[in-house]
């Protein structure tokens, strides 16, 4: 460790006062700060500066930032969101794009799939027929399954029951 | 949030009281039916029923389908209708009950006062059957029965 030289020396002064010196350096820096003013002027304002900075840390560190977070939080709560503008975010955010699309697609399903027996039987089922009529053909079209009921007007001797 | 719930409230009783006559009237079953004539000419088909005559030119030999009438019927259970035909025809149509998505509906076509034609068909909701055959003014007549309840 390098001795403190008689020319004051404000390296040596700060490390005095920050305690980083061995004892047999601190006790000879320790005798020069008593017999030199500028150098005792020097480990004063030290003091003062350390205290000052103490007392601002502590100012700050009694603030109550539980209470603050509490406080500012029932603050937002409280505040509602316009129902217009929570539509608004959510359309923006693009979240609800996805349930949206999924459900269409869904509806797209069950429309297409289940409402829609039309191809899978026909219009109509013929339980009786009767008449005096001489020929009935009952013809089902291709595409959506309508019956139809073709008879020949012409009267027959022979009634047809079926 | 409280209009909300008066809305629902209201609409919730008016449509119960709304559907309360027909639950206690029983099943109504709305008919429209159609009269057409098909034709072997190059005339223009009626434009009011384009997709029936699509249909029809699948399985039918017919350049032309004219729309002559159109009737309604509204009918209960065992209720009947009637409906005036072309040529002095007269067709006879009554409910004889529901059955899921079909309604058995009897009908009757009678050629002055003659009944020359009965059947009973099982009709599926919001679906047609078409009866045709009789000749009328060098064409056949085609009658499209279509249902809803």
């Amino acid at each position: 460790m390098k001795k403190p030289s008689r020319n004051c020396d404000p390296v040596i002064v700060s490390r005095f006062f920050d305690k980083e010196l061995d004892p047999a350096d601190n006790a000879s820096v320790d005798r020069h700060i008593n017999s030199c003013p500028s150098c005792r002027k020097m480990f004063d304002d030290l003091k003062t500066l350390s205290r000052q900075v103490r007392t601002h840390i502590t100012g700050r560190c009694d603030t109550d930032h539980a209470s603050i977070e509490k406080s500012l939080l029932e603050t937002i709560c409280k505040k509602k969101t316009p129902f217009r503008e929570r539509v608004k975010e959510a359309v923006l955010a693009k979240k609800v794009w996805i349930p949206v699309i999924a459900a269409a697609s869904l509806l797209l399903v069950f429309f297409t799939v289940f409402q829609s027996p039309g191809v899978t039987e026909p219009s109509a089922i013929i339980a009786s027929l009767s008449g005096d009529v001489s020929s009935v053909v009952i013809i089902e079209t291709p595409r959506t399954r309508q019956t139809i009921l073709w008879f020949n007007e012409e009267f027959n001797p022979e009634r047809l029951d079926l | 949030m409280k209009f909300g719930k008066r809305f629902f409230l209201f609409f919730l009783l008016f449509s119960t009281l709304g559907a309360l006559p027909q639950v206690w009237a029983g099943p109504i079953i709305h008919i429209n039916i159609k009269t057409l004539l098909s034709l072997q000419d190059a005339g223009p088909s009626s434009p009011q029923i384009k997709s029936l005559t699509q249909e029809y030119r699948s399985v039918l030999r017919y350049s032309s389908y004219k729309l002559l009438s159109q009737n309604r019927l509204n009918l209960k259970l065992n209720e009947s209708g009637r409906v005036s035909l072309p040529g002095n025809r007269i067709m006879n149509i009554t409910l004889k009950g529901i059955s899921g998505n079909r309604a058995s509906l009897k009908l009757e076509i009678y050629k002055k006062n003659r009944k020359i034609f009965q059947t009973v068909v099982q009709l599926r909701n919001r679906s047609s059957i078409t009866v045709g055959g009789p000749k009328y003014r060098g064409g056949d007549l085609l009658f499209n029965i279509f249902n809803y309840f």
